[in-house]
């Protein structure tokens, strides 16, 4: 089929429409009830919209799961005589489709969240910074946004109100990194995607040194339901401290790979066997969720359920929520090599820690990898993670080691025997 | 190749810091540059949007989708990450490299194709996954990968 993804949900919310209707025909978005929210957000005070998305408890569905609303609150109380708003859609860590197929299959569904979003917080510029490699997606939503211009949801004065919204697309040139928000911000404004040092954060000293939102696909989408339906029908969808739904996407050893569409109240292990039939040629041993930078779940922790609040007690994250299920077949080094690989690829090389650390990473799982490795090349390693844990300037660097720390934690003797 | 400056006079024409345009502009001067983008083009880009060669050429070193080398008519790119790796994109890569005798970031000696490695392309569900110019293939087999090939050979 066109997106090369199965949506094996069957009650989904964001993922609705997509494979119903037709992504470039702006009425069949619009017959299935879509811009109605705008309409209603258009008449609502600002603030109470910003209140509403705050007591919907919405998260960022980017991997950091930082409260939307109190996000965009930055934003609308900061003086400024202009804001943006951006759409993180610099979608790269393995494993992960959700933006791509939200963008391609729903694309209005996105633009209405945007345009509330922009309304509540007082932007009048926006950009979807979709990364270089998604050609598909660019076009789509270029088509799509000139569809909403024509039909007078973006734009000057837009539904008959004050409000005015100018929406483009910005690309990406194929660096991971530009992922991380302040990286993404100077590529917009024709640089390279390096890190910036925090704080001045972005709601308050972002693009063009103006206060800008920056938020992802997943998070967006979710706005104009929670707008329709209201603060507590969100509230009441899955666990009472992650609502809402959120989705999973199942590669590698599955039966049935695809995109998943589920409250937070079901484990792993459920996802990979009642949507993904179960784990192809034989046992499971790991699976990594969230990316090349999640954490490595054993089978024991699939089993279990991972809310936000369960996640932050245990210090795990399912990030961006990709599974990537290894069978027992696959040699945990092996993988690792692999991360470490993409990671000194995609080090932006700003800061010393990463620029070195992702280099040495390398170095010594490759030791490993040819059988050279030993007890004092691990400790060294789980040393040098440590460090680069605590030092780097950005995400990139502080979490590309987590699959390594929980590689060494859970297969310690695996990794030895190589 | 000569550098048609006209056509890259045409591109930036709607060039503005404020719109944020500077990449896709970018990538239309390296498409209509065949691909890759000469000192000349870079120079002329620097004129245009009033920013110091420099910069120009660290930006575009940055982005791996720039090349400053010349490269071939289709851009063929594998990914070799997690999912796709275990789907056997490494027995997709080497075929790549045998069917075309080009190493990877070579191009054929017609100067048809040019090999590279891609991240992540969200094809994951479809792993081993490659993408020629802007389309991308998903379930990448080695019987499927000739018939793809013969559509732009």
């Amino acid at each position: 089929m066109k997106y090369n993804t199965k949506i094996l949900s069957t009650e989904n919310v964001l993922l609705k429409n997509i494979g119903i209707i037709d992504p470039l025909k702006i009425e069949e978005y619009v017959a299935k009830g879509g811009y109605k929210s705008l309409a209603k957000a258009l008449k609502m005070d600002r603030k109470e919209i910003i209140d509403t998305v705050s007591d919907s408890g919405l998260r960022g569905r980017g991997g950091a799961n930082f409260p939307t609303g109190r996000k965009w609150l930055f934003t609308y109380n900061a003086k400024a005589d202009q804001k943006y708003l951006i759409c993180n859609a610099d979608e790269g860590e393995p494993g992960t489709i959700k933006d791509r197929i939200l963008m391609e299959g729903d694309p209005q569904q996105l633009i209405e969240g945007m345009i509330i979003a922009a309304y509540a917080i007082g932007a009048s510029k926006g950009f979807i910074y979709v990364r270089g490699e998604y050609r598909e997606s660019i076009k789509t939503l270029r088509t799509a946004i000139a569809q909403a211009v024509e039909k007078g949801y973006l734009g000057n004065k837009i539904l008959g109100s004050d409000f005015s919204f100018d929406l483009s697309v910005a690309e990406g040139g194929g660096a991971y990194v530009c992922g991380e928000e302040t990286a993404l911000i100077d590529s917009i404004e024709g640089k390279r995607g390096e890190p910036r040092l925090k704080p001045p954060y972005p709601p308050v000293e972002g693009l063009f040194q103006k206060p800008t939102i920056v938020n992802n696909v997943e998070t967006l989408v979710n706005i104009p339901h929670i707008l329709e339906k209201g603060a507590e029908w969100f509230r009441n969808i899955g666990a009472s401290c992650s609502p809402g739904t959120k989705l999973f996407m199942l590669s590698g050893d599955i039966n049935e790979p695809g995109i998943v569409e589920t409250p937070l109240n079901i484990s792993f292990t459920e996802v990979i066997e009642k949507f993904g039939k179960g784990v192809k040629d034989g046992e499971i041993k790991f699976a990594q969720i969230g990316g090349s930078s999640g954490n490595i779940f054993t089978p024991d922790m699939l089993g279990k359920v991972w809310t936000y609040e369960r996640c932050c007690e245990f210090k795990v994250s399912y990030g961006t929520g990709s599974i990537f299920v290894c069978n027992d077949s696959r040699n945990v080094v092996d993988h690792i090599l692999t991360v470490a690989e993409f990671f000194e690829h995609e080090s932006c090389g700003k800061c010393t820690p990463c620029r070195e650390g992702t280099h040495r990473v390398r170095e010594i799982l490759e030791k490993f990898a040819y059988g050279e490795g030993t007890v004092s090349d691990l400790e060294l390693l789980k040393d040098l993670c440590l460090v680069m844990k605590k030092s780097p300037i950005c995400g990139l660097g502080q979490a590309c080691i987590n699959p390594v720390l929980d590689a060494i934690e859970h297969y310690k003797s695996e990794i030895l025997a190589n | 190749m000569s550098v048609n400056l006209e056509k890259i006079r045409e591109i930036f024409a709607d060039y503005s810091p404020e719109k944020g345009n500077f990449m896709p502009l970018m990538h239309e001067v390296q498409k209509a540059c065949g691909n890759w983008l000469p000192e000349e083009a870079l120079k002329e880009v620097s004129k245009l949007a009033k920013m110091p060669l420099n910069k120009v050429y660290g930006f575009v070193s940055f982005y791996t989708m720039f090349s400053t080398e010349p490269r071939g008519k289709h851009i063929i790119r594998f990914c070799k990450d997690g999912p796709c790796a275990v789907k056997g994109s490494l027995v997709v890569a080497e075929l790549l490299m045998k069917e075309l005798d080009v190493e990877i970031g070579d191009t054929t000696e017609d100067g048809k194709f040019t090999l590279e490695e891609t991240a992540c392309i969200g094809t994951c569900t479809a792993a081993p996954a490659i993408m020629i110019d802007d389309e991308v293939y998903g379930n990448v087999t080695p019987e499927s990968l000739n018939s793809i090939l013969k559509k732009y050979r």
